[in-house]
């Protein structure tokens, strides 16, 4: 890209906007007063080497969107007490501590620059955060500083922070880590201990040993070799046990043959003065492969906790009235049905129930996928977790936070997961044929030195399972998968699943949600048209007169333009539009016009019937009392690179496909526009599954791109599915991968990546069978002794290591 | 070279104590962040103190 782009977000920077901050010694470009003024604090506080030292910008909307007032008049309510008992922890001599979940966090310098900002702050005694986890603990004097104070210092230096409480899915994940670390501690100090042993065993059996020693250290490796194999081994042995029970042949089974055979024979052996003992074998094995098994994990936790913080619903707030209508601040898992809450204009209704008072719009898109509000009167019933556009209302809470809609929903979605179409992994496929032929090969062998040297059989079969050593088959994908999630993870996708990763590359068709996938849920003005003699510009500011009070989405799309002071009295009609009235000077003195903005039926002056433009599209009318003055033609705006996302994947062969719920013909528009003929519009949810069911017993596998809460059983009946940003929490959920920045280009590296990463498992699997194919006839004729056998399976693993972690690059 | 009897026993005595040691590390939470502490030492060392620091009281030490 020519332009130039941000120096704190790395968004573009277009030539109208004039922001700049001197960092470093020189004036560096701004995109929007939201990075200026973070990168101005960063400044002021001394950090401008975190420039230097960061590996990544920070999301590029999130700064200048958190320092909006209506953020930071929120984060007042943190400082009630009553909602701070369930989160913040009393400390002794009056401190406090709260655990904070942070957004934006991309590399150790972000790290760095919280806490010795937050460290600088007047009254906060610890504060601690944590790269991998974004979670910071945060111990604080209250009398010198308040919550919302310290929410606010994050918010300057760019970053996101609201109080969390763990969910029960990171506990377990923290156990299965520790676990993990301590098995692999115990294997590696072990195995370096066996290890010298061995060298001296191999050593004595060059140059000669005293029997006496070598029984000696024979006996000592057996004792540090029994843990490594009991402990540290067990995943594998519980793995071949449960893959033996299901029918079904995984690494696990050659491996934990290998192991046993190889620990008890040589405990045998030390028993019995055998010739040879394998324990060093046994404890490079098991720390190996938990190394690399560690490391897949490690990976795939990371994925999961950020998909939980993502889908980590904010602590939602109520305004409980009391007898006396006087409203207390309670959290919203806290209410009852019968309570009574008010909710603002602008706020999140906190349960299901019906309304009492007040008239008001109501957003629904974390149900529907609709942007467009709902209009909602005395009486309606409304849906918890969705958004009060325009006026307070108070509300009857009618049923307990955990029978309400969007639980309901929730356990639908699990339901849907279940049946999910199994993905084909190809290494399982591969590793079941091997552990096969591996197995038939071994008895093969032992029957045939059974006949002709029956004393070695034991020992030679020993060697074909050690040599053949899995180890490096087995390594060979979860290394390069790993691999390939970290780096997706660099280009700001997560993949969520363990099997993203393999169902994306086998994708045929991609469908992609209309609104808010292809498009941004942003309209915006695209045509004026006048009714009158009256100037263009003249009726434009008119309109965003009249809007400029109204939040609806439509209403938005005005609040760029240049008002018009003089329209006063401003009334918005809930779902309707907006009157206002002008006085204008005429030659006979002062006319008060009375101006209406909104739906064609509630504009129109009395008695004139609406001829609204032949083009298709949403139109809003503006009026007068006496005649229609202009029309506006308001779209969704098209997100950045959808076009370039679709011709690259039509290129590449796939097919495009855009399934919407939507019924004003944008749909067609916006396929036009990409150049996609497959469309189908005004589609239910029932109807997008069925359609993708359709597809995918034509033989295709369906990536499903979407973002609402209407979309999560179709993205949970997809093959795979990813949402994109800023998709509903149960889209999020119910996804396979989540696609963190606003544009859609990064899909197509993407698809480009996981294509890289199966080239990679297939040289890998390639090089494991070829030296498998050589090894093992080699072994079978009983010409490999166990130390070199220990050493190609070494040497094959780290090869194989290597070659995955080209992916990084 | 009957030495090793002696020997060895006692190096199993320590490795008993580094995986005591690793166990009582691991437990106690430090490996929470191995992200962070690769790169912490990057970042140390050129602090420059900011205006804020400097005015400060030496009441908090950091």
């Amino acid at each position: 890209m020519s332009e130039q782009s941000c120096y704190h977000c790395g968004l573009p920077v277009t030539a109208d906007d004039h922001y700049s901050v001197t960092i470093l010694g020189q004036p560096r470009a701004m995109c929007c007063p939201g990075c200026q003024s973070v990168a101005q604090t960063i400044v002021a506080i001394g950090m401008e080497s975190y420039y230097e030292h960061r590996q990544q910008c920070p999301p590029g909307s999130s700064p200048a969107a958190d320092l909006v007032p209506d953020f930071l008049d929120g984060l007042n309510n943190w400082d009630d007490p009553g909602l701070q008992e369930s989160f913040v922890h009393q400390l002794p001599e009056g401190a406090r501590e709260i655990t904070l979940l942070i957004s934006g966090i991309t590399c150790a310098a972000c790290v760095w620059l919280l806490e010795k900002h937050l460290n600088d702050q007047a009254g906060i005694h610890r504060c601690h955060v944590n790269m991998s986890s974004n979670l910071a603990v945060v111990s604080w004097n209250p009398e010198a500083i308040s919550l919302s104070g310290i929410i606010k210092a994050i918010a300057h230096v760019g970053y996101k922070a609201e109080p969390y409480t763990p969910v029960q899915q990171e506990q377990s994940i923290k156990r299965e880590n520790k676990q993990a670390l301590t098995r692999i501690g115990v294997a590696g100090l072990g195995a370096m201990q066996v290890m010298t042993y061995a060298v001296s065993l191999y050593m004595g059996a060059f140059e000669g040993i005293d029997p006496a020693h070598e029984t000696f250290l024979r006996w000592v490796s057996a004792l540090v070799t029994t843990p490594v194999f009991f402990y540290s081994g067990m995943p594998f042995l519980k793995g071949a046990v449960r893959s033996l029970r299901n029918r079904h042949l995984s690494m696990d089974v050659p491996v934990a043959i290998a192991l046993t055979f190889a620990y008890f024979s040589s405990v045998w052996a030390t028993l019995t003065n055998g010739p040879e003992v394998y324990f060093d074998s046994v404890c490079m094995f098991v720390f190996f492969l938990l190394v690399g098994r560690y490391l897949e994990m490690r990976a795939r936790h990371r994925s999961q906790n950020t998909s939980i913080r993502l889908s980590h619903s904010q602590m939602q707030t109520a305004r409980k009235l009391d007898d006396q209508n006087h409203p207390t601040l309670v959290p919203a898992d806290k209410l009852v049905p019968g309570d009574r809450v008010l909710v603002k204009a602008g706020e999140v209704i906190p349960g299901d129930g019906k309304i009492l008072q007040g008239d008001s719009s109501v957003n629904e898109s974390m149900l529907t996928g609709e942007q467009l509000p709902i209009s909602k009167h005395q009486g309606d019933l409304v849906t918890g977790g969705t958004l009060n556009v325009e006026q307070p209302i108070t509300l009857e809470i009618s049923t307990l936070p955990k029978e309400s809609t969007l639980s309901t929903l929730k356990r639908l979605l699990q339901r849907a997961e279940a049946d999910k179409p199994a993905t084909f992994v190809l290494a399982d496929r591969i590793a079941s044929h091997f552990v096969a032929a591996v197995l038939v090969t071994s008895v093969c062998v032992y029957s045939y030195w059974w006949f002709h040297s029956p004393q070695d059989a034991f020992w030679i079969v020993l060697s074909v399972l050690v040599v053949t050593c899995p180890c490096a088959l087995s390594l060979a994908t979860p290394t390069a998968i790993t691999a390939a999630t970290a780096r997706l993870s660099q280009m700001g996708f997560l993949a969520t699943r363990s099997h993203t990763i393999e169902g994306l590359r086998q994708v045929t068709d991609v469908v992609f949600d209309k609104t808010g996938t292809l498009t941004l849920g942003e309209f915006q003005l695209q045509e004026t048209v006048a009714a009158t003699t009256e100037d263009l510009y003249a009726l434009l500011a008119l309109a965003a007169a009249l809007e400029s009070v109204s939040e609806h989405p439509i209403a938005r799309a005005f609040h760029p333009y240049t008002k018009n002071p003089d329209v006063k009295n401003l009334r918005i009609i809930a779902n309707q539009g907006v009157e206002g009235t002008l006085e204008q000077a005429t030659p006979t003195g002062k006319v008060e016009r009375l101006l209406r903005i909104g739906k064609p039926e509630f504009a129109a002056p009395a008695g004139v019937s609406p001829q609204q433009p032949d083009k298709p599209g949403q139109w809003v009318m503006l009026a007068d009392q006496n005649q229609v003055l202009g029309w506006f033609r308001i779209e969704d705006q098209l997100r950045a690179d959808a076009d370039n996302l679709v011709s690259h994947l039509q290129q590449s062969g796939k097919r495009c496909h855009i399934l919407s719920g939507d019924s004003s013909g944008h749909a067609e528009v916006v396929a036009k526009k990409l150049g996609i003929e497959s469309v189908i519009s005004n589609a239910t949810p029932e109807h997008k599954l069925s359609f993708i069911r359709s597809l995918q017993e034509s033989g295709a596998k369906v990536l499903m791109l979407g973002d609402g809460l209407n979309d999560a059983p179709v993205l949970a009946g997809a093959d795979v599915s990813i949402a994109v940003a800023g998709a509903s929490d149960l889209a999020q959920v119910a996804a396979d991968g989540i696609l963190l920045s606003q544009s859609l280009q990064p899909l197509h590296n993407i698809l480009n990546l996981v294509e890289k990463t199966y080239r990679i498992i297939r040289q890998n699997l390639s090089w494991a069978i070829l030296y498998n194919l050589i090894a093992l006839p080699l072994a079978a004729a009983g010409f490999i002794p166990p130390w070199a056998s220990a050493l190609g399976m070494s040497a094959s693993s780290l090869l194989v290591v290597l070659n995955a972690l080209r992916l990084n690059k | 070279m009957d030495i090793i009897f002696l020997l060895i026993p006692l190096a199993l005595v320590l490795l008993v104590v580094a995986v005591a040691a690793f166990f009582w590390a691991v437990r106690s939470d430090q490996f929470e962040d191995l992200d962070r502490e690769a790169s912490r030492i990057l970042f140390d060392e050129d602090t420059q103190p900011s205006a804020k620091e400097k005015s400060k009281s030496p009441e908090q030490p950091q």
